[in-house]
């Protein structure tokens, strides 16, 4: 139990200037522009909007300013931001087919329609500290882009095919088409009424996108380590820009209210098939908003391990127990229970105090009796 | 009531038409949207029927892309509804916190009711144009990363 | 799906969104904690024909895009419908088990209070709340009410009212934690009746 305590005003007023201060550095480096953090740490700041599940570059720059880079604590303000802001509704379900990819690749196939489209990846780096950088111009960032030969200019087409619908047709994989039932059925919102268990797997994929990363990294690493195993293999990941269409009460159509970027992640599943089913492959999805390629992955592998129940599958693993999955994966709920620890405790501790010397004043009591017992006996 | 300026005009190519340039509208950014059309209303007193207002819409998406719709997470949406001197609504619905962004939105859906098809079309196909090639040069960059992978052959029993 | 509301005229809803909707807010909680007390709403700039003031103020402020509205027949117009749906985003529902939310004609010879959900035991607060349109919440008194929110007994006489109207209060009441509640409105302001309201015809 938690008790208020009362007191330290002017030690926090002092805390948080302290904290200002901090956060600023040596003043004699130059301050640091939000406008800066949202162009220059773009990975940081998709990861804020995923995982505060709000997608504003420009405010998750903000968040990142203020949390002196700390990313859980950003992303906090940014669920603490949303909660003062109305709702319009919900967005008409994203058309990803017409995703205007910017990366688009394929560890299943290699010849996939469209092509497989490399894009602004860390794949084939060196992993090597570019000492560049540390000198004050980027200079290969600053290079302007080499401008092609015409008959170098390739148009990625507008939509590419997905690469997961080659399997589908020759009825190798599962259906991501819902049925009638399921595509008009009410979508279930964790932000409007609380979890239930069992989950449907439309909670489950909602409290995966804005899911730890490194939580569901863990797990998803864990089903691989023979964990529950999926035996998984990245179908397609993509990276580009959707628009997003909303029907606004008053107008009775659909509109186009703006284009955000996202990352899909498919992964594709072997299944052994069962009494009632031929062996297939099954599906795994993940998605977050902005470049975040590690989440998506990881929340696809968790995604499709979560289904074991609907496939059949024992549930053996960590990463197959929707309860613990899903109730530790938000990482706001998470610091927020281990940081309180941090908070006055006085009374409780009080107590427990009293009570381990009660127990102990016992045990030592008990063997004092013992002891006469035995010295009487001789 | 208002006039019916666009009485001869079948209702669903009235939504067509607005459907099209509320989307340019919002995707264009504020800097183009003002160079290409503030004039348009500089000259007009609207009525304000919704100041802008900042909120959120929360973005639905489908496992796998096409199936079971979920909730992603949400997205900033600002907007503003006006109505112009001669009588006619406009809506703006933007992405993003800009109030500026989506008071010219609605602005020019009001005054875009209120111009000839051709007029409008004129306009909009610009600001499109205009936003197809960004997103064609940005793809285009892309299209440089693509890859032709070869499967090599392993050992020496080849 | 309505294709295009371009031809409607829209009114103004609160001068002030924002403030307008915490005043209601705060009046609305108090009229409902206080049961059978006559609490005065703010007013919109302007509002559909045939709705009172108190009755737009109320909606304005509570409904959202998640709170389904029924509308008694006389008042499912095309103009009404266009000034919630711009306002506060709610859809319009025919089915009255659907409604959270619903505006009735207190008016009407036979007001049925029937088919509106009443929650469920998990959830007793997803049950409909009644608006019902008076002409006068000061009429001589015809019931006694009691309960949750009245400190000795709180005498009550609305104008006109529908014959069995009372009957079907004291069966929701009986209903309790579940059933629907009411808030009567006027132009005077609302008065409401809770589920939780016990009920005495004079």
């Amino acid at each position: 139990m938690y008790v208020a305590v009362k007191g330290g005003e002017k030690a926090i007023d002092n805390a948080h200037r302290l904290l200002a201060e901090e956060r600023r550095g040596d003043k004699e480096v130059p301050e640091l522009g939000t406008d800066q953090i949202k162009e220059q740490l773009g990975r940081a700041v998709d990861r804020v909007m995923t995982e505060g599940s709000l997608y504003d570059p420009k405010l998750a720059a903000l968040a990142i300013k203020q949390a002196a880079g700390d990313l859980i604590e950003a992303i906090f303000l940014i669920r603490a931001f949303r909660t003062t802001l109305p709702r319009f509704g919900y967005s008409a379900p994203l058309n990803v087919e017409n995703m205007r990819a910017r990366r688009r690749i394929s560890a299943t196939f290699k010849d996939v329609p469209g092509g497989q489209v490399l894009g602004p990846t860390f794949d084939y780096t060196h992993r090597l500290l570019d000492f560049a950088l540390e000198a004050e111009a980027d200079e290969r960032g600053d290079a302007p882009f080499p401008t092609q030969t015409s008959a170098e200019v390739i148009d990625l087409p507008g939509n590419m095919p997905r690469v997961l619908a080659q399997l589908s047709r020759e009825g190798l994989i599962e259906a991501a088409t819902p049925g009638t039932d399921e595509d008009t059925a009410e979508v279930g919102d964790i932000t409007r009424a609380p979890r239930t268990f069992p989950a449907d797997r439309d909670i489950r994929l909602q409290t995966l996108t804005r899911g730890d990363e490194g939580f569901l990294l863990a797990l998803g690493y864990s089903t691989q380590r023979g964990y529950g195993r999926t035996h998984p293999f990245a179908g397609e990941i993509r990276v580009g820009e959707v628009t997003v269409e909303f029907v606004p009460e008053e107008l009775g159509f659909p509109i186009e209210i703006g284009e955000i970027t996202i990352t899909e992640c498919e992964m594709i599943n072997q299944f052994s098939g069962s009494a009632t089913e031929k062996p297939k492959f099954t599906r795994g999805y993940g998605l977050g908003f902005g470049h975040v390629e590690r989440k998506a992955m990881s929340m696809a592998l968790v995604d499709r391990s979560l289904r074991a129940d609907e496939l059949g599958e024992a549930r053996t693993a960590p990463a197959q127990d929707e309860e613990f999955v899903l109730s530790h994966s938000d990482n706001v709920e998470a610091t927020g229970f281990v940081e309180h620890l941090k908070l006055p405790h006085y009374v409780d501790f009080q107590s427990e105090l009293e009570l381990v010397r009660k127990m102990r004043a016992a045990v030592d009591a008990a063997q004092d009796n013992q002891t006469d017992n035995i010295e009487a006996a001789e | 009531m208002p006039e019916q300026h666009k009485k001869d005009v079948p209702l669903d190519e009235t939504a067509q038409r607005r459907q099209r340039w509320l989307g340019v509208f919002a995707k264009t950014p504020l800097a183009a949207l003002e160079q290409h059309c503030a004039e348009l209303v500089a000259e007009h007193q609207f009525h304000m029927l919704r100041t802008p207002e900042r909120g959120l819409v929360m973005v639905r998406a489908r496992a796998g892309g096409t199936g079971t719709q979920f909730n992603a997470g949400e997205m900033t949406v600002t907007r503003c509804s006006v109505r112009s001197p001669s009588g006619t609504t406009g809506h703006g619905y933007v992405a993003g916190r800009n109030q500026k962004h989506a008071e010219l939105a609605a602005k020019l859906d009001a005054v875009l009711q209120e111009l000839t098809p051709s007029q409008a079309d004129a306009l909009i196909d610009t600001l499109d144009d205009a936003l197809s090639e960004a997103a064609t040069r940005r793809q285009q960059k892309s299209a440089t990363t693509r890859v032709d992978f070869y499967t090599m052959v392993r050992g020496d029993d080849a | 799906m309505t294709q295009s509301t371009a031809d409607v005229w829209l009114l103004e809803g609160f001068n002030d969104p924002v403030h307008g909707a915490q005043e209601t807010f705060r009046a609305v909680l108090h009229a409902m904690s206080a049961p059978g007390q006559v609490v005065a709403l703010p007013s919109p700039n302007e509002r559909p024909d045939g709705i009172s003031d108190a009755a737009t103020a109320f909606l304005l402020t509570l409904a959202d895009y998640t709170t389904p509205i029924w509308l008694d027949p006389a008042l499912a117009r095309k103009d009404v419908q266009a000034y919630l749906g711009f306002h506060t985003g709610a859809p319009i529902t025919d089915a009255r088990a659907d409604a959270i939310f619903a505006l009735l004609q207190g008016t009407e010879d036979h007001l049925s209070l029937n088919e509106f959900s009443i929650g469920t035991a998990e959830y007793p607060d997803r049950a409909a709340t009644l608006v019902i349109e008076v002409e006068t919440l000061t009429a001589p008194a015809t019931v006694r009410l009691t309960g949750p929110g009245i400190e000795t007994e709180s005498m009550v006489g609305i104008g006109p009212c529908a014959p069995g109207l009372w009957e079907a209060l004291i069966k929701n009441n009986a209903l309790f934690p579940l059933g629907i509640d009411v808030v009567f409105s006027a132009p005077s302001g609302v008065l409401a009746v809770p589920r939780s309201t016990q009920i005495e015809v004079l």
